[in-house]
């Protein structure tokens, strides 16, 4: 299936295939994203999301295609230099750091505008205080954004699973990325919790943020999504409207077909 | 509260990790005052040293969560680097000592570039491996090491005109050393960078995924720790006038990282607190001095399981603890 | 289903406290299972549900209180003892041993109970009997499988021991909708094959349908239990965990709906009604302007005799303009012509051809009395249409004009062009915040119409009655007084996302829609085929070098009553040049970053308040609000004390640094060390026309 490119593509790939051994988890799949929209990916368990989601970000390399980000080809890159281009992500198993409080999660989330310089940091020059000092206000207004100011000296360890939940995306917003891939961002969420994400993610949407948003509850990618790509298999089999997708028959047929109930 | 005692109780908070360090180092230049003893100025001296070594250390232990049981190679390769570039080399003390901090920060490169992509048991196994190697070179080298006896006639520490000779005029060398290392230390962990290690060390993936170039944090902060005990060694060699191989053997290695793990992984005022309790320790055994490293090996396993976050943050957690047990069976209703 | 009471008690819990470090988790726990009874356990995040697993499997020692098993005391009994007696934990995110394969997993399962190899194999048959795809997969690597898959293993692993009482934390956990009923169907054979099962779980409706006793769990207490029939429809629980989302939310009605609601409109077809100007070329602009040049500078001095004696003054005629270049020999006008020739300044047409005429509020000076011919209010209503159209405004619109009407020009101005384009104009005028909500909620308004304050006033009342969601604002068009960016974005984010446009004009030019903001957000497009914009340094009145900021000098081409001739209007902006991304050929200029006259001065530097803001706007955690106070002290030293509004929802101990930041920012941008004072969010007074923010009580400089 081609893959339209316009001047309003942000992020695409083509051709991106991975092996584990011999099995395929990604075979040829296209993609697109577009600018200031959010693109969701959905597909059964070990449809190859997660994989996909990792050679994005560096964290696996691709057997073979190509994946162009804002001009920038991220083939070979390392994760931190994915992150520093510009794209942020959050995690399907949270990956805080436990020990460190919620407000320093939300500022290593800032890492890439922190400086590098270790000479700077054992001196802490009058500069070093000042950016040191407009993070901690930025952090800051990550944390009422999402709602974890209450909590924001607490160690991130000791937060109920819906705040690490939101604490994970607070960490990939601060920086003000211009693409966050979000990895099942509701997984685990009561009803409240997931309605309370989706307007978070919707209000981010408004603010002009790209997503691509890898989900399974499908009234969140509905009620989200401008496009939808199905992948089964490591392949992509559809993509369209989220109308389209829920009327899609092949996207019907991967979700119910596959699975054999036993008597 | 008025505004002025307002804004000085702001000023006081904004400032505090300074104004503490500041508070302990006046507290320290009061001590010679008091102990005049010169054989107790001696063991808090060592005190010094270790510590400079220990705060490094535990840069690279406690904050980006690796491990190094060889350390004391770096202190030994500062030791002898002053020692010959003072003796045989006849170059003045305060420039011996950046000049083999350098090739310290070097050898802690090659070394780190290769080793650092190793973890956990691998990594531990790698140090320990380098400082057998170090040890083994000052033992063997005599022409330049001057071999198991080591070298002797080492000036005292001298810059700007001032030499610093005695017990008490070491003391303000070593803790103003040491004190400038707890405030470098200090401000590193409160940095950006310092921030991106201690996020290294809980998650490797996060933090990449954040930005942080995992890679050349960790091998930076070895370098840096190196670059710390090296210093320290330096200092040591001016300090004793001789150096000998065996003080730099792993047995060493395994005392520093003692004094990290008991003052707290990621504490550095624990460091200080580690490298004390260690140091005094077998001056205060007496005839158990020979089962010193018995008693330090049971002191870490009893610490690691009883309080495991390090004596200082340890004992606080229990007291807590404690108080808020007794406070719940105060108020929860009988079932 | 067998009657409950005679079955034997399986797990007893008796006043359960359990402690964290100093942190208390449960507070008192009672609760029983019955053999082949299955029990669930519901609570929200952090109610503790984990907790008290960990406690019965014996990973976290209570603090107080008794665990029973078939009356035996096991209380604080170790892991692997709770599992020889027969009590296996599926953890919470399933803890695979990722190296090992399925198989290996499953067999570890089986350690406590020692089972011999022929055993084993029988009860691996088992497990892959009831896990179909683990069979398949029996020799990869637990790390690799999806999630679905390492549940099944999860579950299978404890099944292996074949326990007596099976604790399973969170089955549905990150699992797809049909994976989950997957797992659910396994745990409903298990409970009908008689195992007696623990189940911890978030998703209420899952869990009670699951089950036949259930305890709800809240901040480590039980707060309810019972039968889960009976608690699926109770009250209390529905309204404790199942939230708002599923009441009648108006939301959900437009989720459901075919997106009727949130169809964004798109700008109309140019083969339909189109207000924008034919041309084509910038050739064929420049030509249609120095007709309309040559036509003004005679019609006006043939029609006022006070343009007639500045021209001859300056010795300019209408035979003098060849080209656009020649504007510069033409003389300049004011605003203080305008208020000597009062009331009717500039008047170029006989009497009777003037049909309105309008008039300035008057906030410096004298009233500016402007007049109208029907040609000019026709024009004004076809470029104001105009702009609606750059906005992308629709005859499926409705307008909601939120200003005044009357004297001033902006009411009439925005509803006549309202008409033209064809939308429905709801022409409410300023002020009675209940019935501009109720409007916005009754009607659905889609644009909405305001001085920048006043929408401001309006976003925080939306915000403040829970409006967002019921109302269906796209666009606010604004203009009138200058905004800074943080309060375009507060206005934006306060209506659910509205796109902001600003539009320029002045009383003196028509009245608003001398241009529009455009869709791309950044620039706004003037209507260059109706007036000459040039941009003239404030003191040497000379025209700046393109792209420069400068007082904005205006020149009317087709204007009847009151045409205007090189007009100071003492706004100061610059000319964006190059083409616009979003295709208009016509010229641009930048929002107005101010007027000549709001300048002030502060120990010799020369402020503007937008700059100001503009600093302002770029610290996170502020609010957009705030007052520029200037006094002078009894030494004669001038002093700025700046009051700034926090941002909502942001405490007072943030203030402190926040303070630190503004004073330091403005010292780096503006090079003055001001005071800082920080406020209350919405402490500071708004107003529903132009918001007053510079009070400036030093002497001036005078001469009495």
């Amino acid at each position: 299936m081609a893959t339209a490119v316009s001047e309003q593509t942000l992020l695409t790939t083509s051709g991106l295939t991975k092996h584990f051994g011999g099995l395929p988890a990604l075979h040829e799949v296209g993609f697109a994203a577009e600018r200031g929209k959010v693109t969701a990916l959905i597909g059964p368990n070990g449809a190859g999301k997660t994989t996909f989601i990792n050679c994005l970000t560096g964290i696996l390399r691709p057997d073979k295609g190509s994946m162009v980000f804002d001009g920038h080809a991220l083939a070979g890159l390392a994760p931190h230099q994915i992150a520093r281009l510009g794209i942020a992500r959050t995690f399907q198993n949270l990956r805080l750091f436990a020990g460190l409080s919620v407000l320093d999660n939300v500022l290593c989330g800032l890492s890439a505008k922190a400086g590098d310089s270790f000479l700077e940091a054992f001196i802490r020059t009058p500069s070093l205080r000042h950016r040191e000092r407009r993070l901690w206000l930025t952090a800051l207004e990550a944390l009422d954004t999402f709602g974890l100011s209450a909590r924001a000296d607490c160690p991130a360890g000791s937060l109920s699973y819906g705040e690490k939940k939101r604490l994970d995306l607070a960490r990939a917003f601060v920086s003000g990325p211009t693409l966050v891939l979000l990895d099942e961002p509701v997984a685990g969420l009561n009803p409240d919790e997931t309605e309370r994400v989706g307007a978070l993610i919707r209000q981010l949407r408004r603010g002009g943020a790209t997503l691509i948003l890898v989900e399974h509850d499908m009234d969140l990618v509905m009620s989200v999504s401008d496009h939808v790509v199905v992948l089964d298999g490591g392949r992509r089999i559809a993509a369209g409207s989220p109308e389209d997708i829920r009327r899609n028959p092949l996207v019907l047929e991967a979700y119910l077909g596959k699975i054999s109930l036993t008597a | 509260m008025n505004a002025r005692t307002a804004a000085a109780a702001s000023y006081v908070r904004r400032h505090r990790t300074g104004l503490s360090v500041l508070g302990l180092s006046c507290a320290l230049a009061l001590v010679p005052l008091v102990l005049t003893n010169p054989w107790r100025l001696g063991i808090l001296n060592l005190v010094a040293l270790h510590a400079i070594a220990a705060l490094g250390l535990n840069l690279f232990i406690g904050y980006a969560g690796q491990i190094s049981l060889g350390h004391a190679a770096f202190f030994g390769l500062g030791a002898y680097g002053s020692a010959i570039l003072t003796t045989a080399g006849g170059l003045p003390p305060w420039a011996a000592m950046p000049l083999t901090a350098a090739g310290v920060a070097l050898t802690a490169l090659v070394i780190g570039i290769p080793t650092l992509r190793l973890s956990g048991h691998y990594l531990a196994m790698a140090t320990l491996g380098f400082n057998i190697v170090v040890h083994h070179a000052f033992v063997q080298w005599d022409p330049v090491t001057g071999g198991p006896s080591g070298l002797t006639g080492i000036p005292p520490f001298g810059v700007l005109g001032l030499t610093f000779q005695g017990e008490t005029q070491q003391y303000y060398l070593l803790w103003g050393t040491a004190m400038a290392a707890l405030t470098l230390s200090v401000n590193f962990v409160r940095s950006g960078v310092g921030r991106g290690l201690a996020a290294l060390a809980e998650d490797e993936v996060a933090a990449a995924a954040m930005g942080v170039d995992v890679r050349r944090g960790k091998i930076a902060v070895f370098t840096t720790s190196a670059v710390f005990a090296s210093v320290g060694g330096s200092l040591f060699a001016h300090y004793m006038g001789t150096v000998t191989p065996d003080t730099f053997g792993i047995f060493a290695s395994i005392d520093l990282a003692i004094m990290v793990v008991i003052g707290g992984i990621g504490s550095l005022w624990g460091s200080l607190a580690g490298a004390a309790f260690v140091t005094i320790l077998p001056h205060l055994l007496g005839p158990l001095e020979d089962y010193k490293d018995i008693l330090h090996g049971l002191i870490v396993v009893v610490v690691l399981l009883v309080l495991p976050r390090g004596l200082i943050a340890g004992l606080v957690d229990l007291a807590k603890a404690r108080f808020a047990r007794r406070w719940s069976a105060v108020t929860t209703r009988p079932a | 289903m067998t009657d409950m009471g005679s079955r034997k008690t399986l797990l007893s819990i008796e006043g359960l406290t359990l402690h964290y470090g100093a942190a208390q988790a449960l507070f008192g726990i009672d609760l029983t299972v019955a053999e082949g009874e299955t029990v669930a356990i519901v609570g929200a995040n952090g109610a503790g549900k984990s907790s008290l697993l960990k406690a019965i499997i014996g990973l976290v020692p209570p603090s107080g209180g008794r665990i029973l098993l078939e009356g035996r005391d096991v209380t604080g009994q170790s892991t692997s003892s709770m599992a020889s007696l027969g009590v296996t934990l599926s953890p919470e995110g399933r803890e695979m041993f990722g190296d090992l394969s399925v198989r290996e997993n499953l067999i570890l399962g089986a350690l406590a109970s020692t089972p011999g190899k022929a055993e084993l194999g029988r009860r691996l048959d088992e497990v892959f009997g009831r896990f179909p795809k683990l069979r398949e997969r029996s020799l990869q690597h637990t790390a690799t499988l999806s999630g679905g898959e390492q549940q099944m293993v999860a579950i299978g692993r404890a099944l292996m021991a074949r326990p007596r009482l099976l604790l399973l934390d969170e089955p549905s956990l990150g699992l797809a909708p049909l994976v989950t009923d997957e797992i659910f169907d396994i745990i409903h054979r298990l409970a009908r094959a008689g195992t007696t099962i623990l189940l911890v779980e978030q998703n209420a409706a899952r869990a009670l349908t699951a089950s036949t006793t259930a305890y709800l769990l809240a901040n480590g207490r039980i707060i309810r239990s019972g039968k889960s029939e009976a608690l699926l429809v109770h009250p209390e629980l529905r309204r404790a965990f199942l939230g708002a989302a599923s009441r009648d939310n108006p939301a959900q009605s437009r989720l459901g709906a075919a997106g009727l609601t949130n169809v964004r409109l798109e700008k109309p077809d140019m083969s339909a009604l189109t207000f924008m100007p034919p041309f084509t070329s910038e050739d064929e602009l420049r030509a249609h302007q120095l007709t309309g040049l040559r036509w003004t500078v005679r019609h006006a001095r043939e029609g006022s005799p006070f343009y007639r004696a500045r021209l001859d003054a300056a010795g300019v005629g209408p035979e003098d303009i060849r080209s656009l270049e020649d504007i510069g020999k033409l003389p300049l006008t004011t605003a203080d012509d305008l208020r000597d020739d009062y009331p009717f300044p500039l008047r170029s047409v006989p009497y009777e051809q003037i049909v309105r005429i309008h008039s300035s509020s008057g906030t410096t000076g004298k009233r500016k009395i402007l007049c109208y011919t029907q040609k000019d209010l026709d024009d004004w209503a076809h470029i104001f249409a105009r702009c609606y159209e750059m906005a992308g405004v629709t005859p499926l619109d409705r307008v909601q004009i939120a200003v005044g009407y009357g004297l001033w020009t902006a009411g009439v101005g925005f509803q006549a062009g309202c008409e033209r384009v064809g939308a429905m104009a709801v022409p409410t005028g300023p002020g009675n915040l209940d019935l501009q909500c109720e409007f916005l909620v009754d009607l659905q308004s889609t644009v909405y119409c305001c001085t920048a304050s006043m929408g401001l006033l309006l976003a925080e009342e939306v915000h403040k009655r829970g409006l967002a969601e019921k109302i269906n604002l796209k666009k606010v068009i604004y203009g009138s007084e200058r905004s800074s960016r943080s309060m375009r974005k507060r206005i934006s984010d306060l209506l659910g996302g509205a796109e902001l446009f600003d539009i320029p004009g002045l009383t003196e030019l028509y009245g608003p829609g001398t241009g529009i903001e455009c869709p791309h957000h950044d620039c706004i497009h003037y209507w260059a085929d109706y007036y000459l914009l040039e941009i003239l340094d404030p003191d040497t009145l000379q025209p700046v070098p393109p792209g420069e900021w400068g007082e904005m000098v205006v020149t009317t081409l087709a204007k009847e009553a009151a045409p205007l001739i090189r007009y100071r209007t003492r706004d100061i902006t610059r000319i964006i040049p190059g083409p616009c991304t979003c295709g208009s050929i016509l010229p641009r200029h930048s929002r107005i970053k101010g007027r000549t006259d709001d300048v002030f001065k502060f120990r010799g530097v020369n402020i503007y308040p937008s700059t100001i803001d503009a600093v302002l706007s770029a610290i996170p955690g502020l609010g957009s609000e705030y007052q520029i106070h200037l006094t002078r002290d009894d030494e004669q030293r001038d002093h700025l004390r700046l009051v700034v509004e926090r941002g909502a929802g942001v405490e007072p101990k943030r203030g402190e640094e926040l303070q630190r930041e503004i004073v330091h920012m403005i010292k780096h941008k503006v090079m003055v060390t001001v005071e800082v004072e920080m406020a209350e969010y919405d402490s500071l007074p708004r107003s529903e026309r132009k918001t007053m923010r510079v009070f400036d009580s030093r002497i001036q400089d005078s001469i009495i």
